[in-house]
C-alpha cells in the first residue's frame, strides 16, 4: 500500500515507532474501547462497553436487534455524532490515542477508520471509477495524478474482487451495478483511502447468498492488511469470518444495551460462559 | 388505455384472460363459482354517448340557458345512467367502483379544461397580431389607437428584470435551503422557516409597495428595472428556498454518511455529493420560480413604471416589461391595443415555456444516471 499517507495518519503518528519497538510481542490492541457510554440525546443506548480489538483480525459484533451493535460500530469512527443530539462518554483508543480527544479532528479519524454500510450507497452522480476515488479526490489526497489514481482504482477494485467484472466499464455510473457489486464497490471505495481499520455494518444483509460469499471471501483477504470490525445478524457468518466475537444484549426495550461476553469466536459459539450468550448462539431467543 | 379498460381492471370483475364471458356466452363449460355478471366493454362509451346526447338535446331544445349547463347535464346523466346500469348488472361494489373512477376522470378533465381554454384563446388571439415586426419593434411613436408597434422593449425589460431577480434570489434561496437542510437546528432555523413561510404569503403588490417606499422614496434610487427586480426577488426567494429545500431533503442520508465516513469534510460532502445528486430538482425548482415571477405585474407597475421605448439600462429610468405592456395595452381599451395585449400574452407564455423546457432539458442532462 504505497499511497501517500498525507494528513490522514496524523492522528496515529506515533504508531510506527510503537510497533517497531516490539515487533513480535503480544499484539497491542488496535482499538481499545473503555467505559464507553453512547447516548442519543437523553437516551443511553449502550452502557459501559469495554472491548479490545487486535490488529489484523476480524471482530464480530452480534446480538439481537436494538442491542446497540451498530451504535457501537458508529462510535468507533465518530459517525455516531453525525446524528442530531448524539454523543458518547468514555474513550476509544486507536493505537493508544483517544479518538474522542477534543483536539482530534473527526474527519481525520474517518480517514484512518473506514466504514462500509448496511445498504450499498454508491454516489449516484459518479462513475464506478469516480466512486472508488471519491474519498481521495474529495478529501484525503487531493491532487493525485491520473496515473496514481488509475493504479489505486485497479488495486482497490481487485482487492474488493470486483475488478474483473467492471474493468471494461469504469466510466459507467456506479448505480448501474447489481446490489452485490455495488456493495463491493463501496468496499473498494472504503479501502481506496487506505484506512487502518475497516468497520462493516451488516455488509451482507442486503445481498443474495452468492454476493454474500464474495464479500466474506473478501473479508478473509482483507484481514491480512486491515483490522476489521463487523456487525452481523448472521451467526454462521460470524463463525465463518471472525477471530473474535462480542455478544451484546438488552434487558428490555428502552434499556441500554450491554456487552455481555467477548472472546475467541470458537469459544463464544462452542463454550459460552454467560447463559444469555448460550441462549442466543443456540437460537433460543432473539 | 380507455376508461372502460381501466374500470374493468380496477373493479377486478372483468373477464379473465381467456375472455370467457360467463353471462350470455354459453361455452363448453358453464360459469364457474368465481364468475360474475359483467357489463360489456363498451358500457362506459355507451353511457357516455347517452349522457352527451341528453346534454346536446337540452341545449338544442333551449331548456338550458346558462353556458355551462348542457355540459353539467351531460355529465350528470352519464353518472346516473352508468351507475344504475352497473348496479343492476354487476352489483353495488362494482357500481361504487365505476362511479368513483368516472368521477376521478371527470375531475381530471374539468381541471384541464380552463388550462386548454386559456392556451387556445391566447394562441388564436395572439397569433392574429404576431409578426416579425411585432417582435422587433417598440411602441415608440405608435398611436395606441392604431395597429402597429411591437413588444421588443418589453421583452428586453422582462429578460433583464427576471435575470437580475434570478441572480439575486437563486444564490440566497439555494444557500438558505442548504443551511436549513444541512446545518439548521434550533432557534435560528425555526425563525428562518417562519419568515420564509411569511414571505411566501406576501401579496405581490405589497412587495412592490415595499420596494417603492423603501428603495425609491426613502433611499432615493431611481425608478428602474433593477428596482423591479428587487421586488421580484422578494417573491422569488421563498419559492426557491422551499423547492430547493424539498429537493435537498430527498437526497438519501446514506449518501451523506457514506461520504463523511470516507473522511470527506462536510462542506465538500454538500458541494460535491448532495448538491450534484439534487441538481436536476434544484434546476427545475429555480426555473419554476422564474416562471412564476415572469408574469408578475403589480410589483413592476410600482417600481419600473411604463415605457414605450427600449431601455437597455436596468439601473435607471422606467423600463417596460411584458406584464406591464399587457396591462398598459388593455388599459388603452382600443381594438388594436387589445390585440397587442394578446400578442404580448402569447410572447410571455412562450418565454415561460422556453424557460420550463430549458429546465427540463438541463434536469434530464444532469440527473443521476443508473444505466
Amino acid at each position: 500500500m504505497e499511497i501517500a499517507r498525507g494528513q490522514g495518519s496524523s492522528v496515529t503518528a506515533p504508531t510506527v515507532e510503537k510497533q517497531a519497538e516490539r515487533p513480535h510481542e503480544v499484539k497491542a490492541p488496535k482499538l481499545e474501547i473503555s467505559d464507553l457510554n453512547i447516548y442519543y440525546g437523553d437516551f443511553l443506548a449502550v452502557e459501559a462497553v469495554n472491548l479490545n480489538v487486535e490488529p489484523r483480525s476480524v471482530m464480530a459484533l452480534i446480538g439481537p436487534s436494538g442491542c446497540g451493535k451498530s451504535t457501537v460500530l458508529r462510535a468507533l469512527d465518530r459517525m455516531h455524532e453525525v446524528t442530531d443530539g448524539a454523543y458518547v462518554q468514555g474513550s476509544v483508543l486507536l493505537d493508544g490515542h483517544d479518538i474522542y480527544d477534543p483536539q482530534v479532528d473527526p474527519v481525520l479519524v474517518r480517514r484512518t477508520i473506514g466504514m462500509v454500510f448496511q445498504r450499498p450507497n454508491p454516489f449516484p452522480t459518479m462513475s464506478i471509477y469516480g466512486n472508488v476515488v471519491a474519498g481521495l479526490k474529495l478529501g484525503k489526497a487531493k491532487g493525485l495524478s491520473k496515473s496514481d489514481l488509475d493504479g489505486i482504482v485497479e488495486k482497490s477494485l481487485r482487492a474488493a474482487n470486483l475488478w474483473e467484472e467492471v474493468k471494461d466499464r469504469l466510466k459507467r455510473p456506479g448505480a448501474s451495478l447489481s446490489g452485490g457489486q455495488q456493495q463491493r464497490l463501496c468496499i473498494a471505495r472504503a479501502i481506496a483511502i487506505e484506512p487502518e481499520v475497516l468497520l462493516m455494518d451488516e455488509p451482507c444483509s442486503a445481498l443474495d447468498p452468492i454476493s454474500t460469499l464474495a464479500v466474506e471471501e473478501l473479508i478473509q483477504d482483507l484481514r491480512a492488511e486491515f483490522t476489521i470490525v463487523i456487525v452481523t445478524h448472521n451467526m454462521q457468518q460470524a463463525v465463518r469470518v471472525s477471530d473474535h466475537t462480542a455478544f451484546f444484549n438488552i434487558a428490555d426495550i428502552g434499556q441500554p444495551g450491554h456487552l455481555i461476553e467477548t472472546g475467541p469466536t470458537k469459544e463464544i459459539f462452542a463454550n459460552p460462559r454467560d447463559p444469555q450468550t448460550r441462549d442466543y448462539v443456540m437460537g433460543r431467543f432473539g | 388505455m380507455s376508461l372502460d379498460t381501466v374500470v374493468n381492471n380496477a373493479s377486478g370483475g372483468g373477464p379473465g384472460p381467456s375472455g370467457r364471458r360467463p353471462a350470455g356466452d354459453e361455452g363448453k363449460r358453464g360459469p364457474s363459482r368465481l364468475s360474475a355478471r359483467v357489463l360489456p366493454p363498451w358500457a362506459a362509451a355507451a353511457a357516455g354517448s347517452a349522457g352527451l346526447g341528453l346534454g346536446l338535446a337540452s341545449w338544442a331544445s333551449g331548456i338550458t340557458v346558462i353556458g355551462l349547463a348542457p355540459a353539467v347535464i351531460a355529465a350528470l346523466s352519464f353518472f346516473t345512467i352508468y351507475t344504475i346500469w352497473t348496479l343492476s348488472v354487476e352489483g353495488r361494489r362494482h357500481a361504487v367502483d365505476r362511479l368513483a373512477t368516472a368521477l376521478i376522470y371527470a375531475a381530471a378533465v374539468a381541471a384541464l379544461v380552463p388550462l386548454v381554454w386559456i392556451l387556445v384563446t391566447v394562441l388564436l388571439r395572439g397569433l392574429s397580431v404576431m409578426s416579425w415586426s411585432f417582435l422587433t419593434e417598440t411602441m415608440r411613436n405608435v398611436d395606441p389607437r392604431k395597429a402597429g408597434g411591437g413588444v421588443f422593449h418589453a421583452v428586453i425589460g422582462t429578460l433583464e428584470q427576471v435575470g437580475i431577480a434570478a441572480l439575486i434570489s437563486v444564490p440566497i434561496g439555494v444557500l438558505t435551503a442548504i443551511y436549513l437542510v444541512e446545518y439548521g437546528k434550533g432557534r435560528l432555523a425555526k425563525s428562518i422557516n417562519f419568515f420564509v413561510d411569511v414571505m411566501t404569503g406576501i401579496p405581490s403588490i405589497v412587495a412592490g409597495m415595499f420596494i417603492f417606499t423603501f428603495w425609491i422614496l426613502t433611499l432615493g434610487f431611481p425608478t428602474s428595472g433593477f428596482a423591479g427586480a428587487l421586488a421580484l426577488s422578494i417573491l422569488m426567494i421563498p419559492v426557491v428556498v422551499r423547492s430547493s429545500e424539498e429537493m435537498l431533503r430527498i437526497v438519501p442520508n446514506e449518501l451523506r454518511e457514506g461520504a463523511l465516513a470516507l473522511g470527506v469534510p462536510k462542506y465538500t460532502v454538500i458541494a460535491r455529493i448532495v448538491v450534484p445528486t439534487a441538481i436536476s430538482g434544484l434546476l427545475t425548482g429555480v426555473m419554476l420560480a422564474v416562471a412564476r415571477v415572469t408574469g408578475e405585474t403589480a410589483p413592476l407597475l410600482l417600481t419600473t413604471f411604463l415605457a414605450q421605448d427600449t431601455n437597455w439600462n436596468p439601473f435607471s429610468d422606467p423600463q417596460a416589461s411584458l406584464p406591464t405592456f399587457i396591462w398598459d395595452q388593455i388599459s388603452r381599451g382600443t381594438e388594436p391595443a387589445l390585440n397587442r395585449a394578446w400578442g404580448g400574452a402569447l410572447v410571455l407564455i412562450t418565454i415561460v415555456l422556453i424557460f420550463y423546457a430549458g429546465a427540463r432539458l438541463l434536469a434530464v442532462r444532469y440527473a443521476p444516471k443508473s444505466r
